[in-house]
């Protein structure tokens, strides 16, 4: 079970029907005179199931984006069926409950934050009262609030990024897609729009992630598929696809030489001088950890900044009820009439960091992948994910990802790795 | 902060409800403020009383001691001074002023309601500068007025702009996009260049009347630029934008953002629609109140033989130019065009057999073919028919020198019952129309009326006629003979009058009705307008789409000129055989004339400056021709853009 299903609630369908069911769908884009021009999509079937973060992953060109456009109804699917939460995608009712974050900010360049915000809350049919108040509050979050008079068309790649996060999140969708979200985005603003897909899907929401940055998938989805030429080439939860069962990582202070010896020689008796350890060293810390701290202390500088700030808190309807107040959150979902599990209600939920950590961590991953609960680690983790950094990519076995993207972006070398907390939403 | 960020910032800054709290508070206080000045001032300025005094008094009332009047005059010089007295005592009087101060702080208040106070402020500044400040730096008295036109009617267009946006402020998708639209027009530039222009050339207008022209010819000519030239130029920019609204949205992909919104198909189209057609309103609104406010201006200014406006010089109780006006332009006329000719249908009908049957026979060895003789006598019958009615009509019209004709104009019993004078029109041909030649011809009425004009052929002339030459059936006869009937005086060529060259026509309504009406035509023609740019948009790219639209556009004001062309538009030469390319051309102008009938008809502008009535029934009918075409292209482009695929091909390919 994801820890998501104690808390949310938002999204009210039921587990067993998928929200997006996409199956054998192909897309074949022709040209004026009718003759195929190129088959964007073969035969691809999955399913995005009700409160799940899903990632779409695979390089350029290889049909994320026609895959998204046709759940969206922008494009229509030449075989196949795609049906959004049980209707055609095409549907515009369905469109009530979405969220869209195109992979470039398509905005009206001569109005401004606020007045984006409010056309796009109007087609929503969202009251006067409720707009005002998730603008200021999106306004906030995302660090616009100083510009948000400014005419979009003056606003900086990222600025721009942000203002198109803020308008896919206006409703308050149950199911948001943002394909490729952290495009032209500075860390801070990455490491942002990571923490609200995490916090989103800890609501209850459905995420579908499309991207080519590893990176921003493995973070946060639950499950992810890789497409490569318009074609399925991989399914299943980070940990299917990237764990690599046959190694072991064990992370611990300091070591001096003797007792590294002293390990190499107890994992070599016990498994019959078979095993031992291949790599010993210091982790080290990501690039991306070390920009954010050093904007964190350029912020306790005050120094100031034309552009977008760093935002503040997420906004009060996009988080947990346990945050805000179950009554406030209630108001604001839309869909509130929709049945709410048992366990949002009852259950008391879990803070926002590690997911799926500490003796939780077995029973959720049965739950959400289905798959048999790990047996007991090697070596309980002491301090099992730091308080703020997101991981990076190391100890993942991207021999999957790196043979399928043809030399594309890969998780590096097997180093030391960082133990088995490395698994989705691990890093908040 | 730039300056645009700082506008956006005030503007959200005059739209909250604190701004306009306080903003109403101080515009109240300044009014009371006024108004308690004004009190003290006037109380301030009054005779001091002396101490003891029984009453104020006034230096011309008889209770003066040092004047007393003889009492033979005494009651009359009473009565004068009292009413002197009175009008000196309403010198204090402040109801007047009151009511100024009210007015003003009621549209003070809408200004601060409507959220645009701030901008007011702006522009008041603007006028100070450039009413005040400018013609002391040496510009042009002539571009002061310009500028000023211009801020005034910047700032209606403002507040009507204003009031449409919080009527649209309503959440839901149609209205969203109308007002998004609204939004557009005023930022994009190929719109608001377009306003921009338009307001400009409708506050240079009045600058370029000639004040040396008769009172009449400068209200047409006013009237024909302030609402045809406005028209043609809001019909442009309504086309350009239409295109461009939905076009550039696809361009743009801004659409993909809004398609996957719940907005149907149905409902984005319509959206568009609506918000053009609130900004052809708010457009026409403008420019019509600038239009009718300006010829209300020009009508209070004395007309040619007027020492000052509605006083004729001399011993004429009107003055020529004051009446034409009265009665042609400012007014709302009906008219009827003389009968056509009193045929004998039975003679007329024999002549056509005997011609057709003269034909036949003469081109019988041509074809053996019976269904070919036969298609060959129909037409045959169909163009002697015709032309043979041409010819009669044509001779009927036709008076030769020293001769005169009787000419019959019927419907005429409303004009009777209102037994208000009507107005005679015509246009007499001769020989070439030389500019320099005169004709002399006379008119006799019913009752023993003659009237003798002396004019240059070819051109239109027209004077009043009493309704007692209306018979009891409603129909006026008038006889019309070649020459001086009085001197017996005779032309040397004969007369002719076109179709429309015999008009009877009488007011049935007012101008200030009609321009209203006038407006509504105008206002119907840009909604369809904007529904034919925004179906086009739906499936063509901008230029394309613009062009079609243009095409469309110049059609359809062509229709009528297009309907008259094709009477002597021929698609067969001199040996009847048949011209190909001229067939299609006329196939296809017979089309166009066809379908733009309606549009064409309605003829808003011609019918204003001539001060012809546009009836309700011709504005309902041309509404409902228009609106039916508005719906079907509507229809269409609802359907092609829910078959489009809005999402383009982005991988390699």
């Amino acid at each position: 079970m994801s820890i998501r299903d104690g808390g949310g609630g938002g999204g009210g369908e039921s587990t067993n029907a998928g929200l997006v069911v996409c199956q054998q769908v192909s897309k074949t884009f022709h040209d004026f005179w009718m003759r195929d021009r190129a088959r964007a999509v073969t035969n691809l079937s999955f399913e995005i199931r009700p409160r799940e973060i899903f990632g779409l992953l695979g390089p350029n060109g290889s049909g994320k984006s026609t895959t998204i456009k046709m759940i969206l109804g922008l494009l229509r699917p030449s075989s196949g069926r795609l049906a959004v939460f049980g209707k055609p995608a095409s549907d515009v009712s369905v469109k009530c409950r979405i969220g869209y974050l195109p992979e470039e900010s398509y905005l009206y360049g001569f109005l401004n934050a606020r007045e984006t915000l409010e056309y796009y809350a109007k087609l929503f049919e969202i009251d006067r009262r409720t707009r005002e108040r998730r603008i200021d509050e999106l306004l906030d979050m995302l660090g616009l609030g100083g510009a948000q008079f400014r005419p979009v068309r003056e606003y900086s790649k990222g600025m721009q990024r942000r203002i198109g996060l803020a308008q896919a999140l206006i409703n308050d969708p149950d199911l948001l897609i943002l394909d490729e979200p952290t495009t032209g985005l500075d860390p801070i603003g990455t490491r942002q729009v990571k923490e609200l897909i995490i916090e989103l899907g800890r609501r209850g929401k459905t995420v579908l992630l499309s991207s080519h940055l590893l990176a921003d998938v493995e973070d946060c989805v639950d499950r992810l598929i890789i497409l490569y030429g318009g074609q399925k080439r991989a399914e299943g939860t980070c940990d299917e696809l990237l764990v690599t069962q046959s190694r072991t990582t064990i992370e611990t202070d300091t070591l001096d030489d003797a007792t590294i010896a002293e390990v190499d020689r107890i994992v070599r008796s016990r498994t019959n001088g078979s095993g031992g350890l291949l790599r010993v060293g210091k982790p080290r810390q990501s690039l991306e950890q070390l920009f954010l701290d050093i904007v964190e202390r350029a912020k306790g500088e005050q120094l100031t900044t034309s552009g977008a700030t760093s935002g503040g808190q997420t906004a009060s309807f996009l988080r947990a009820p346990e945050e805000q107040g179950s009554a406030l959150i209630e108001s604001l979902v839309k869909a509130k009439d929709e049945p709410v599990p048992v366990a949002a209600v009852a259950a008391p939920v879990a803070p926002p960091a590690p997911a799926r950590s500490g003796s939780d961590a077995p029973l959720i991953d049965a739950l959400v992948s289905g798959k048999a609960a790990p047996t007991a680690a090697p070596v309980a983790p002491a301090k099992p994910i730091a308080p703020t950094p997101i991981p990076r990519n190391e100890g993942v076995d991207t021999s999957v990802i790196g043979s399928l993207l043809g030399g594309g972006p890969s998780g590096g070398d097997a180093g030391p790795q960082s133990g088995p907390q490395s698994g989705p939403r691990g890093g908040s | 902060m730039k300056w645009r960020e700082w506008i956006g910032k005030l503007d959200y800054v005059q739209q909250g409800l604190w701004f306009k709290v306080v903003a109403s508070v101080v515009v109240i206080l300044i009014g009371l403020a006024t108004l308690l000045s004004l009190t003290v001032a006037r109380a301030a300025a009054e005779p001091a009383t002396p101490p003891g005094a029984s009453a104020p008094t006034s230096p011309t009332t008889p209770t003066t001691p040092a004047a007393p009047a003889p009492p033979a005059e005494d009651d009359g010089a009473a009565a004068a001074a009292a009413a002197i007295t009175s009008i000196l005592d309403g010198r204090n009087d402040l109801t007047s002023a009151s009511v100024g101060i009210g007015l003003a702080v009621a549209v003070a208040l809408v200004v601060v309601w409507l959220g645009v106070a701030l901008t007011y402020l702006a522009l008041g500044c603007i006028a100070i500068v450039v009413a005040g400040i400018l013609p002391l730096l040496g510009v042009p008295r002539d571009a002061a007025r310009l500028g000023l036109g211009a801020v005034a009617l910047g700032a209606a267009f403002i507040a009507l702009m204003r009031g449409a946006r919080m009527l649209l402020s309503y959440p839901h998708p149609i209205i969203a996009l109308a007002r998004h639209v609204l939004d557009e027009a005023v930022r994009m530039r190929v719109s608001a260049i377009f306003v921009v222009l338009i307001i400009f050339a409708m506050a240079s207008l009045p600058g370029l009347l000639d004040d040396t022209q008769p009172l009449r010819y400068r209200v047409q000519s006013f009237l024909q630029y302030g609402t045809g030239g406005i028209f043609w130029l809001i019909s442009l920019l309504i086309i350009l934008f239409s295109v461009a609204t939905v076009t550039f949205d696809q361009r743009d992909r801004t659409i993909w953002q809004t398609m996957t919104k719940p907005v149907s198909p149905f409902s984005y189209v319509l959206g568009k629609w609506l918000g053009l057609a609130v900004l052809s309103a708010v457009l026409l609104s403008v420019c019509g109140a600038g239009v009718f406010l300006f010829t209300s201006y020009l009508r209070s200014q004395p007309a040619l033989g007027e020492r000052i406006a509605f006083v004729a010089m001399g011993q004429e109780s009107i003055s020529e130019d004051r009446l034409i006006l009265e009665t042609q332009v400012l007014t709302a006329r009906r008219t009827v065009e003389a009968r056509g000719a009193p045929v004998n249908e039975e003679a007329f009908e024999q002549n056509v057999r005997d011609k057709v049957a003269a034909e036949m026979a003469r081109l019988g060895e041509l074809s053996a073919d019976p269904a070919e003789r036969r298609a060959r006598e129909q037409f045959l019958d169909e163009k002697i028919r015709s032309d043979l009615r041409k010819n009669v009509e044509a001779s009927f019209r036709f008076i030769p020198p020293a001769q005169a004709q009787v000419y019959t104009f019927e419907g005429l019993q409303d004009a009777r019952d209102s037994n208000r004078p009507l107005i005679f029109r015509f246009r007499a041909d001769s020989g070439t129309n030389a500019p320099d030649a005169t004709r002399v011809v006379s008119f006799a009425f019913r009752g023993g009326e003659i009237v003798v004009r002396k004019l240059p052929p070819g051109q239109f002339s027209s004077f009043p006629i009493l309704a007692s030459a209306i018979d009891a059936n409603g129909t006026v006869e008038v006889q019309i003979f070649n020459g001086d009937v009085v001197q017996e005086l005779t032309n040397a060529e004969g007369i002719s009058f076109p179709k429309d060259g015999l008009q009877l026509s009488f007011a049935v309504g007012s101008y200030r009705v009609n321009f209203l009406r006038v407006m509504a035509v105008f206002w119907v023609k840009l909604a369809f307008l904007a529904m034919v740019g925004v179906a086009l948009g739906t499936f063509l790219s901008f230029p394309v789409a613009t062009l079609v639209a243009l095409t469309v556009f110049f059609a359809a004001e062509g229709a009528g000129f297009l309907t008259a062309a094709l009477e002597n538009f021929w698609t067969e030469d001199a040996q009847g055989q048949t011209m190909y390319f001229n067939t299609v051309v006329a196939w296809v102008a017979e089309w166009i004339a066809w379908a733009f009938r309606t549009y064409s008809d309605l003829r808003p502008t011609e019918r204003l400056v001539e001060g012809k009535l546009l009836a309700w029934s011709e504005v309902a009918y041309g509404t409902l021709v228009l609106g039916i075409w508005t719906i079907i292209l509507y229809v269409g482009g609802v359907l092609v853009f829910a078959r489009r695929e809005l999402a383009i091909y982005s991988g390699h390919s």
